[in-house]
């Protein structure tokens, strides 16, 4: 069994895609003044939902036993790919915003800026108490299972 | 956990500090017509350009022809000029930096004074072309976005006091 969750795994991932939002954020913010900067995006979750489907499916793979099927080459393959870990393969991407809406080539807009920190920080927060009380009930099963 | 928001946010506030001071002292000489040293010469106005800073640690493709290199290449940081090419690399900037503080190119109106003791024969005087309302345009914008860094270092204060929570 293994002992952390899919949630806690993809809640983590998240969090650090929301950290490295929240940086360009602040660098978006930093160069309000900047002329010709362009504000940075990042996107990451896409990227989640494709690592949630692929982990789903290969518990289906895993499930049906289909293993059996196959010959030894294909086996390995299907073997190797069932314990490929996905969760490595999270990359946040970090875009540039094109859109012009100033003459000196400067697209920051501070409100946006806010409502963005204040949304991912909103969803950090949650995100992270989340994922302490996923910890706190991991914890309470180690106290209280096992002994008599 | 990374900390480097905060030194966004710091070269932020700083930038915009720079653009305070900048607004104060045209704002403070807005009728002086003599240099440091008592000789007659009008003040001349000053205005703030930006410019933002890249890490430039991890890449060897970065495209430098249309930067400025600070420091070295490898371990240094990449200042990025005004031009418009530099938005398309897909980096996050580490922040902001004064680029220069440039005296105005339209520096002095002439007043009508005869009783002006730096008023010419005919009683006309040179003096700074400051324009109030422009200072203090400049002056609110460099105080909100001075509050706009302030906040993102506030609310990230906050995020990484949540994630300790864990």
């Amino acid at each position: 069994m293994e002992i952390t969750t899919q949630s806690i795994e993809i809640a983590k991932l998240a969090l650090d895609g929301l950290q490295l939002r929240q940086k360009a954020i602040a660098s978006n913010t930093a160069n309000v003044d900047t002329s010709g900067y362009r504000r940075k995006e990042v996107n990451f979750e896409s990227q989640l939902t494709d690592i949630l489907n692929e982990q789903s499916q290969k518990t289906r793979i895993r499930e049906n036993n289909s293993c059996g099927k196959l010959n030894d080459k294909s086996k390995l393959e299907l073997l190797a790919y069932l314990g490929e870990d996905n969760y490595s393969k999270f990359s946040p991407m970090i875009q540039t915003d094109t859109n012009e809406i100033s003459q000196d080539g400067n697209n920051v807009v501070v409100e946006k800026e806010m409502m963005d920190m204040a949304q991912t920080a909103m969803r950090y927060n949650v995100l992270a108490t989340l994922e302490g009380n996923m910890f706190t009930s991991l914890q309470d099963v180690i106290k209280s299972g096992g002994g008599n | 956990m990374s900390l480097d928001v905060f030194n966004v946010c710091a070269s932020g506030m700083y930038a915009q500090k720079v653009k305070m001071d900048v607004t104060a002292s045209n704002m403070a000489n807005i009728n002086t017509t003599r240099k440091e040293d008592g000789s007659p010469g009008v003040y001349v106005k000053k205005g703030v350009s930006f410019e933002s800073v890249y890490n430039d640690v991890k890449r060897d493709d970065f495209p430098v022809s249309n930067h400025k290199i600070r420091g070295n290449k490898s371990e240094g940081s990449v200042v990025l000029t005004g031009s418009v090419s530099f938005g398309d690399i897909n980096e996050i900037s580490q922040g902001v930096e004064v680029a220069k503080i440039e005296d105005s190119k339209n520096p002095y109106r002439v007043i009508f004074d005869p009783s002006h003791p730096d008023a010419d024969a005919d009683g006309f005087v040179k003096v700074p072309n400051i324009n109030v309302v422009e200072e203090m345009v400049n002056m609110v914008t460099a105080s909100k976005a001075y509050e706009a860094n302030a906040t993102i270092a506030e609310t990230t204060k906050n995020m990484i006091s949540t994630a300790l929570k864990i």
